[in-house]
């Protein structure tokens, strides 16, 4: 038997009173539980308000908790890994070639100035500038319906700071120790540092593109 | 779910095998095809259903399609390229296994314990 609208904005509020602050679990236990609610109702001669509870209840003890724990965690590995898989990407070959010529340009365009570290710094706060720009572009996809949407929670709560704020203290070592900045192992060890640091901005880019692609095709079509 | 234990290392290749034969399934479905095949002695519970197929989505091996169905969200699971080429592997695991299992419980006559 289908259920109708009253019963089902009945079932939303039952669902909300748990918290469920993710907008695709929320909608997924919905679906669940007005199915299972339905198929009770056509088989048994349970009520409704039984058929919604004992469906709940079928999640087991803080089931919607444990659930949407357990998905923030596996979501946090996924991106982990995607993130680290992108920027081992460009550090192999035929990519490898593109973060060598980085480097050195970074290094002979260093070595151009009287102060070297000038450009060194301004790669880094320049690639956590665009980092920080990507954030705030995909504001727009955090929330549907005003629920929280748990791809890009997650993506923040792992990499919005992850980003910034390695890039952030090593520009202001490279402020700090400016004056020290001559010798030419010095500036190699700092050119690699940027190139990872832009290398890093560039596979942050990647996987947020495809994040946001994702979420576009589900939840904004 | 019934004989949970036994069950449990299980459940994966089981969600996997119904997603490879059925294509694409929702949460719910899952559950009732699992329970209509088995006529009614597998229970998969919902606490243990939607980790694990979140887990195998994190992993790569699902991939999700979300339809509007009577004015609400319906998420439903597939398998991935490298799902399918998993299930194969985990299937032919399982078999083995039922097969070990099978030599244990019922081993053949003069190798019994």
């Amino acid at each position: 038997m289908k259920l109708n609208e009253a019963q089902i904005q009945y079932i939303r509020e039952y669902i909300d009173a748990f918290d469920i602050k993710y907008y695709e679990l929320r909608e997924e236990f919905l679906d669940h539980i007005i199915n299972s609610v339905e198929a009770r109702m056509a088989t048994t001669d349970v009520p409704f308000i039984r058929a919604v509870t004992d469906a709940k209840d079928a999640f087991g003890h803080n089931g919607f908790k444990v659930i949407m724990t357990e998905r923030e965690k596996s979501l946090t590995l996924q991106y982990k890994k995607q993130f680290q898989g992108i920027l081992r990407g460009y550090f192999k070959f035929p990519q490898i070639f593109i973060s060598l010529l980085f480097a050195i340009a970074v290094f002979v365009v260093s070595a151009m100035f009287e102060k070297p570290v000038k450009v060194m710094l301004i790669i880094i706060f320049g690639a956590m500038l665009l980092a920080a720009v990507q954030i705030i572009e995909s504001l727009r996809y955090r929330k549907v319906n005003r629920h929280l949407l748990l791809e890009m929670h997650v993506f923040y709560n792992t990499f919005g700071f992850a980003v910034i704020i390695p890039n952030l203290c090593m520009g202001m070592t490279l402020f700090k120790d400016s004056a020290d900045f001559g010798s030419p192992l010095l500036m190699t060890v700092f050119s690699i540092l940027s190139t990872v640091s832009f290398m890093s901005f560039l596979s942050y880019r990647k996987l947020k593109k495809e994040v946001v692609g994702n979420i576009k095709k589900l939840y904004f079509n | 779910m019934k004989n949970s234990q036994l069950y449990k290392g299980s459940l994966n290749t089981i969600i996997m095998k119904l997603l490879e034969e059925n294509g694409r399934m929702y949460g719910y479905e899952i559950t009732q095809k699992v329970k209509l095949i088995t006529k009614g002695e597998l229970n998969i519970t919902e606490g243990a259903l939607y980790p694990a197929l979140h887990k195998l989505e994190a992993d790569g091996l699902l991939d999700v399609e979300v339809e509007k169905v009577d004015n609400r969200l319906r998420k439903y699971y597939k398998l991935t390229e490298s799902g399918e080429k998993e299930t194969v592997n985990r299937l032919a695991e399982l078999e083995e296994f039922i097969k070990n299992m099978q030599s244990l419980v019922s081993p053949a006559p003069g190798l019994q314990f």
